[in-house]
């Protein structure tokens, strides 16, 4: 008897997989377009509320617009037809599309992106910083003056591009941002509408926003959904793209999938501790630089996929990059002798000075273990001994902060934006955590006080690429390598590499621009 | 009956004590969780913020009492990650895995008892010793493996099942809710109800062979009863209730193991949740799905000790 | 009941019931792997021995993992991690229980109830969830996973353990040793040992089985320590590759497999032992 209560049980449960195929939808039918993401829930889909990291700050992008925008080449109009720029005062005027409106039909005018900056000013928010907004002045329903301080190169980038505006009739008593997660929070002027977030799914389903200002977008629905496996769900299209491991490349491009690489914005570091012999003297930083084989570091750590990174910091993805002339070939010879130059005597042990042999430590995290594995093989080979320990990120960053480590593994990324994030990794509160304590030179530090400033982008680039050669002359970290990451899809939607990275320098693909009728990507005037 | 009051009340201490006191043992500034090494920089003033919000600049005997008041509005505390109450980041999820638990619990016990039965009244014949062999089997056997397994065959090579969530994204037509829930829970569903059968049927099996031949069934089978009443009413019935609490403790082992489970479907439930917040070191969001487990479990637990003292006659008149 | 000291009658026990036969067998055959795996390693797991990826040759009989890593190796010294902690919880969780279950005895009275009650609560509450709130916080290392799982897995054996004494405390016996005032170290080790030892097997078997299967449950959340490899770990790794190609053969299946044996024969010799002495469980 219980036998047969159990088949009957196993014959239910085979029955529920085997419905009629009308409930059983095996494909998605062609209007929707998913994208699977392996971390799921960035935070609920607002510009005051969703994760500060960049995939959340993306989701809310297909439902809020900026004043301008990036595609394949540079700066294009988003909610500003046109802006104009008159340096004194320094002032950036942007003259707002008429027919942009809400989510809920009502008109954006000047006074949204006038009390967005006030409202920015109240309630900070991690992405951009309106300090360098001295005043707004609504010239017109739509026409809005920002008149800075002082010139802003990064403004375009950082404030106009990367600020989410917010309506004022739905914003303006918000007392509590963050917590504010109700439907109406939601209601932006982007070419999406939210039709449903669920947080224990990763779920964002956006529908098309149907009077937006720039035309209908051309997928009617768009889904961010949370996969266990993206490989997976991309084999049994569950979802049409995702991020993928780069092993399954060549497979996946095999079955007829669109694969491409993201650009290389993320970079880790070799930090040294600047209040501590010898890693404070620049011999030394040389000497491990060019004990290290960084080609041959990618190829066995990553498998290949990675770019060796360059001594000036910033990748070759970068629009800003420039090849520093101050390159540390692989030369253990150079090394020793750099070490020798130093005070320190070769000896079976190592190299000892007044006595002591030298033992450094190098933290890292687990993720990073085969790194750091391989640096203690390179400087073994020179003789210099390094214990490894692996402790978690936050230790590491205590441990950083604190200045109580020898070496560290670190990484950050950010890279292919505005080279603020130069200054903000190099100098400023930052400049411990990311650099173990290097003091500027004040060569350096004028340098980059002069690149904010400066406005005219060929002189400009000219001032990044003596910061790089600095930067690679002096060695206050050593960046090690820009790991690659792929990305698969199936090829239906044209997702391109925005110049520099979406907003402020996300390394993400899926720039919205690419869901809308052809004919709207003009570059900047 | 008090100290099984007693009992419960000091798990439920315990617990508390380890939840306020566990994070302050975290070597590193909470915070640098979020900061960390990813893409962004946050401002000073938007760490200062945070750190007013988690109140982690007050001294310690404040932030005890400023703890337990918390717990006893309900607040759970917020997210670092998801910038939510984490009471609100659990809700749903828990919604998903007590249907899955609850379902789970029901099938496994409802089939483990009656397959137990059988195994105990047919014990001579030729089947009883493979069944109980695979039952075996499957007890010992760890949930994720039995998920992968089911995984692979049934979702990877067959295609028969989704790979992860527990609905259809893309809403189609009315009605077919409740079939895609049903199609994205079946496999999660086998698999939990495979790893508690057994035991179940295993348990009820122990307890009918001491009761088989009791005097009481033989009255039983005099009288004439039919057997499908003597096995319930009279064998299955008195096995059991000595097991009651034990069968009650299981649901506490199911939803344990519904977390490697729901991790190996991509389930979007409490376990789920747990594994997530385990990777991003979500402190106060591990600490509330935790609080919010053990209760559940110490619930249930009291629910089926008050069961049994209702089911059994003979503990009806004590306290 | 028989007396185990005798070592023929062990033997006799194991043969004649073939669950635990089958089980013994695939232990020690799983203990001799893991002591001996070291040696029978080609590699060091944590080596980077071969390209990435690769598919089970002479070389690499299991192939390599994502680094290149030898799967045989990583495989065999997973083994002596599972083994090993799923042992010493076994060893350390009955010595608890023992001392819990002889010490509420002896003693009696007030100890016996908070014992007990101590025990009850223990009970209710599912051990993982408890594990898993602890290594959040504090690092997984070996030493801190043992010392956690035995902390949790001491209850039921106490349980049962005291359950047992009980019904020894009524033989006269024993009676007779307490009037003549024996000591409680003697009693404990004169009389209540000796018949518990059938118990105390039982026990270590089921709370080794337990911890081991804990462990690769934490290993498979990613709470492992990560100095030593583990079954659970290489599932874990393995599970991004699932879909890929046939991965999953050599690199998701043999630890797969061998885990499952792990467990399955200790449940095998379990329930033997269990078998023998419920003798209305016999089939």
């Amino acid at each position: 008897m219980g036998k047969k209560f159990l088949l009957l049980a196993g014959f239910l449960l085979v029955q529920a997989g085997l419905s009629p195929p009308s409930l059983w939808p095996q494909e998605a039918p062609p209007q929707t377009y998913i994208i699977g993401d392996p971390q799921g829930d960035w935070g609920f889909p607002s510009p005051m509320s969703h994760n500060p990291r960049g995939p959340g700050y993306l989701r809310v992008s297909f439902l809020f617009d900026t004043l301008i925008w990036k595609d394949a080449h540079g700066f294009v109009p988003a909610l500003a037809r046109r802006w104009e720029y008159r340096p004194a005062p320094p002032t950036y005027t942007f003259h707002l599309h008429p027919s942009a409106v809400w989510h809920d039909g009502k008109p954006l005018t000047a006074s949204d992106v006038a009390f967005t900056i006030d409202y920015l000013k109240r309630h900070p928010h991690p992405w951009v910083d309106v300090r360098p907004i001295r005043q707004v002045e609504v010239a017109g329903p739509h026409t809005v003056r920002l008149v800075l301080d002082r010139p802003y190169a990064p403004f375009l980038e950082e404030i106009a591009g990367t600020m989410f505006i917010l309506p004022r009739h739905i914003w303006q008593d918000i007392q509590d941002p963050a917590r504010f997660q109700e439907p109406r929070a939601t209601v932006g002027s982007g070419p999406y509408k939210l039709a449903e977030y669920r947080r224990e799914l990763g779920l964002y389903r956006f529908v098309a926003f149907e009077q937006y200002y720039r035309g209908k977008p051309v997928v009617p629905e768009l889904s961010f959904v949370h996969v266990g496996n993206e490989l997976l769900a991309l084999k049994g299209k569950a979802v049409q793209a995702a991020a993928i491991p780069p092993e399954a490349a060549s497979e996946l491009k095999a079955l007829g999938f669109t694969v491409a690489s993201q650009p290389h914005f993320w970079c880790l570091k070799l930090l040294f501790n600047h209040g501590r012999f010898p890693m404070q003297e620049l011999a030394f930083r040389r000497a491990v630089a060019r004990a290290v084989d960084l080609r041959d570091l990618v190829s066995q750590t990553v498998r290949g996929h990675g770019l060796p990174a360059s001594p000036g910091l910033l990748p070759p993805d970068s629009p800003w990059y420039h090849p520093p002339a101050t390159q540390y070939l692989f030369d253990p010879r150079a090394s020793r002798e750099l070490l020798a130059s130093l005070g320190y005597r070769p000896t079976p042990e190592g190299w000892e000075r007044h006595g002591q042999t030298l033992d450094l430590e190098l933290l890292t995290v687990p993720g990073y273990a085969r790194v750091a594995e391989y640096l203690k093989k390179s400087l073994q080979e020179i003789g210099l001994r390094v214990r490894l320990r692996q402790v978690d990120y936050t230790v590491l960053d205590q441990r950083v902060k604190a200045q109580n480590f020898d070496l560290a593994l670190s990484g950050h990324g950010g890279l292919g934006g505005d080279p603020k994030i130069i200054n903000d990794v190099v100098a400023g509160p930052f400049a411990a955590e990311f650099l173990g304590g290097y003091r500027l030179p004040p060569e350096l530090a004028r340098l980059l006080t002069d690149q904010l400033l400066t406005l005219d982008v060929a002189q400009r680039r000219q001032l990044v690429a003596r910061i790089q050669e600095w930067l690679a002359r002096e060695l206050p970290t050593l960046p090690l390598y820009f790991p690659t990451q792929y990305i698969a899809h199936d090829g239906r939607v044209p997702w391109f590499f925005t110049h520099g990275g979406i907003a402020k320098g996300i390394p993400l693909y899926f720039n919205k621009l690419a869901l809308l009728p052809p004919g709207n990507s003009l570059s900047s005037p | 009956m008090i100290s099984r009051v007693l009992g419960y009340l000091f798990v439920l201490l315990f617990v508390l004590g380890l939840n306020f006191t566990l994070p302050r043992l975290l070597p590193g500034d909470p915070l640098t969780a979020l900061a960390g090494e990813q893409e962004l920089i946050l401002t000073p003033e938007f760490r200062q913020e945070l750190r007013q919000r988690y109140r982690l600049d007050q001294p310690l005997p404040w932030q005890v009492l400023h703890y337990l008041a918390t717990l006893m509005r309900g607040d759970l505390g917020y997210s670092f990650y998801y910038h939510a109450p984490v009471l609100q980041i659990i809700g749903p999820a828990l919604l998903w895995t007590l249907l899955l638990c609850g379902v789970s619990f029901l099938l496994s016990t409802g089939l483990g008892i009656m397959l137990g039965v059988e195994l105990a009244r047919r014990r001579d014949r030729p089947w009883t010793k493979t069944v109980l062999g695979v039952c075996l089997v499957l007890e010992s056997l760890p949930g994720f493996l039995v998920g992968m397994g089911l995984l692979m065959v049934f979702s990877l090579k067959l295609g028969l099942f989704p790979f992860f969530g527990a609905l259809e994204v893309t809403p189609a037509k009315s009605g077919s809710f409740g079939a895609g829930v049903l199609r994205h829970m079946a496999l999660p569903l086998l698999t939990l109800v495979l790893g508690e059968l057994p035991g179940m049927a295993l348990l009820t099996r122990a307890g009918m062979l001491k009761i088989l031949n009791a005097p009481f069934v033989l009255a039983a089978r005099a009288r004439g009863l039919g057997e499908i009443r003597i096995k319930y009413r009279y064998q299955a019935r008195n096995a059991l209730l000595p097991l009651f609490t034990r069968l009650g403790l299981r649901f506490g082992t199911l939803l344990a193991g519904a977390v490697p489970v729901e991790v190996v479907f991509a389930y979007p439930g409490a376990g789920q949740l747990l594994f997530q917040a385990l990777l991003k070191r979500d402190y106060p969001l591990i600490q509330g799905l935790l609080l919010v487990s053990i209760l559940a479990v110490l619930a249930g637990n009291a629910l089926a000790e008050w069961g049994y003292r209702w089911a059994d006659p003979r503990l009806r008149e004590q306290p | 009941m028989q007396n185990l000291k005798n070592p023929r009658s062990r033997l006799k026990l194991v043969r004649r019931y073939p669950a635990s036969r089958i089980g013994t067998f695939l232990l020690l055959l799983l203990l001799i792997l893991g002591l001996i795996g070291p040696w029978l390693c080609p590699y060091n797991p944590w080596e980077y021995a071969g390209r990435p990826l690769e598919p089970p040759s002479l070389a690499h009989p299991l192939g390599t993992n994502d680094v290149g890593q030898d799967l045989l190796s990583e495989l065999l010294y997973g083994t002596r991690t599972s083994l090993g902690i799923g042992l010493a919880v076994g060893l350390l969780g009955v010595v608890l229980s023992l001392l819990a279950a002889l010490g509420s005895i002896l003693k009696g009275g007030r100890w016996d109830f908070v014992i007990m009650r101590l025990v009850d609560a223990w009970l209710t509450i599912p051990p993982l969830l408890l594990v898993l709130l602890i290594v959040a916080f504090v690092p997984p290392r070996v030493w801190v996973l043992i010392m956690v799982l035995s902390l949790f897995s001491w209850a039921g054996g106490a349980r049962i353990l005291r359950s047992q004494a009980l019904e020894m405390q009524k033989e006269p016996y024993v009676e007779a040793a307490v009037a003549l005032g024996g000591s409680p170290v003697h009693l404990a080790r004169r009389h209540f040992l000796p018949g518990l030892y059938p118990l105390i097997i039982l026990c270590f078997l089921v709370q080794t089985r337990r911890a081991i299967l804990m462990e690769s449950s934490l290993a498979f959340l990613g709470l492992a320590d990560p100095q030593h490899k583990s079954w659970g770990m290489m599932i874990q790794y393995g599970m991004k590759f699932m879909a890929l190609g046939d991965y999953w053969l050599w690199w998701l299946l043999p630890p797969a497999l061998a885990l499952g044996l792990t467990l399955v024969s200790l449940a095998l010799i379990g329930f033997g032992l269990e078998s023998r002495f419920e003798p209305t469980l016999k089939s």
